[in-house]
């Protein structure tokens, strides 16, 4: 419910018309955390006992999706990868989408 | 679909009248003419690999794009229209994005984007944001690129974005001596020219805006000429090009010399631009900066070279506003994940 509550919370600071495109977004990192976590799984289980001896999920309990994505070749960028490296304090603000200069958007009015 | 082809690809798109621009995250630049058509090209191709006419379709209509004798684009509903619409796909087509998810921002002349108040258009942001994001598919077997986020900026602000934000091997920053002097950016584009000016990262609106004159309007002054002195009903839209760059056209199996033509309609056009780049900056001698960027800035650089002594071209002056959106998309642009 926390988690429930935290994601209403977060919707409201979005404006209405960006709600679709961030419920989406929401799903697509959901869906590539949780294929991230099946691949540590994955990879932990014949090194670490206890990992071994968790239940794996089922392929027919819902989460075929990620084990899909497990087998999928590695992630990689497709292109250079979109990160912000070294930005100088001085002028990197956070706003509140995390981008370094959000609070430039202001100049567009 | 693989896991690569989920993670959205940011796109910086300049969807202009005469060409479309886009920037990509790995340094990539790519321009392609805005040409295309309602309807199928009708051709069929013998060999794929020299395939120079590309089908799409979008809201139940076709379009083929490329080497086509092109529809005009510069009508005020383009920015909104499927002709658009596949131009961009093709460009990212040709980006190597079929099949990918894309998170763009475009732009908007600064008159179409801003009232006369500097409030914003919002019913047109709208319909331009929604725009791009409808469904375009390419008629054969390519996947199309799908634009899950789509923002809208003013032209050359975008320019201005790329102006202030530097991107280096170490990273991003802030050129914050250019963050806050007073500069002006002067878009010469294929319709429009936009003017604006930014000082303290505010937008100035009183000298801020449109001209409708660009590039297309040396085109249109040609193709005048080439009916009248040829006593022609009409000129083919390939002629035209063809005649502004090489200062000659076929008629009639034979070359004739219309580099005349071309001058004097590039001339009028130049002192068109200049005389309303006066009314909107007077002599700039307060800006510490007047920024050329666009198309124009590279066909006219010899004829606008010395309008003010503190004056420079951008990098790429025709890729400033795209690469500008895509920084405005990484850096700066509220996302959907905030990536």
């Amino acid at each position: 419910m926390l988690v429930e509550s935290l994601i209403l919370q977060r919707l409201d600071t979005v404006p209405k018309r960006r709600h679709q495109d961030w419920i989406r977004a929401l799903l697509v990192q959901g869906y590539l955390a949780e294929s991230g976590m099946v691949r540590r799984l994955n990879t932990t289980t014949s090194e670490n006992r206890t990992a071994q001896c968790r239940v794996q999920p089922s392929p027919r309990s819902g989460f075929d999706f990620s084990d899909w994505v497990g087998r999928s070749p590695p992630r990689k960028p497709m292109v250079t990868p979109g990160v912000t490296k070294a930005v100088p304090e001085s002028v990197a603000r956070q706003g509140g989408s995390g981008k370094p200069f959000a609070h430039l958007r202001k100049v567009v009015g | 679909m693989s896991e690569q082809r989920m993670n959205p690809v940011s796109v910086g798109l300049d969807d202009g009248y005469a060409f479309t621009k886009l920037a990509l995250p790995d340094g990539r630049l790519i321009a392609i003419p805005s040409r295309a058509r309602l309807g199928r090209a009708n051709v069929t191709w013998i060999d794929n690999a020299e395939q120079r006419i590309f089908e799409y379709e979008t809201d139940d209509q076709s379009f083929a794009v490329g080497e086509v004798e092109a529809e005009p684009t510069y009508f005020d509903a383009y920015p909104f229209s499927g002709l658009n619409r596949a131009i961009v796909q093709h460009g990212l087509q040709k980006a190597g994005l079929g099949g990918h998810s894309v998170h763009a921002v475009s732009g908007l002349p600064v008159g179409s984007f801003y009232l006369k108040d500097g409030s914003r258009r919002e019913e047109t942001l709208t319909k331009k944001r929604d725009s791009l994001k409808r469904t375009v598919r390419p008629i054969d077997s390519r996947l199309p690129a799908a634009i899950a986020f789509h923002e809208v900026i003013p032209e050359a602000l975008a320019a201005w974005y790329d102006h202030v934000i530097a991107e280096s091997d170490n990273g991003v920053q802030l050129e914050s001596e250019r963050l806050h002097a007073p500069v002006a950016v002067v878009d010469i584009g294929g319709r429009t020219t936009d003017y604006v000016v930014v000082t303290n990262q505010a937008v100035l609106h009183g000298s801020s805006g449109s001209l409708r004159c660009g590039l297309l309007d040396v085109k249109r002054e040609v193709a005048d000429g080439i009916r009248g002195r040829f006593d022609m009903e009409a000129v083919s839209e390939r002629s035209v090009e063809e005649a502004v760059q090489r200062g000659s056209v076929r008629l009639f199996g034979k070359d004739h010399d219309i580099s005349d033509l071309v001058k004097t309609a590039q001339r009028q056009v130049v002192e068109r631009l200049h005389a309303e780049t006066q009314r909107q900056l007077g002599r700039g001698a307060e800006l510490e900066r007047i920024l050329f960027v666009g198309g124009g800035a590279v066909a006219f650089a010899a004829q606008i070279q010395d309008w003010f002594p503190n004056q420079t071209v951008a990098d790429h002056p025709a890729f400033a506003n795209a690469r500008g959106m895509l920084k405005y998309l990484r850096y700066v642009c509220e996302t959907p994940d905030g990536a």
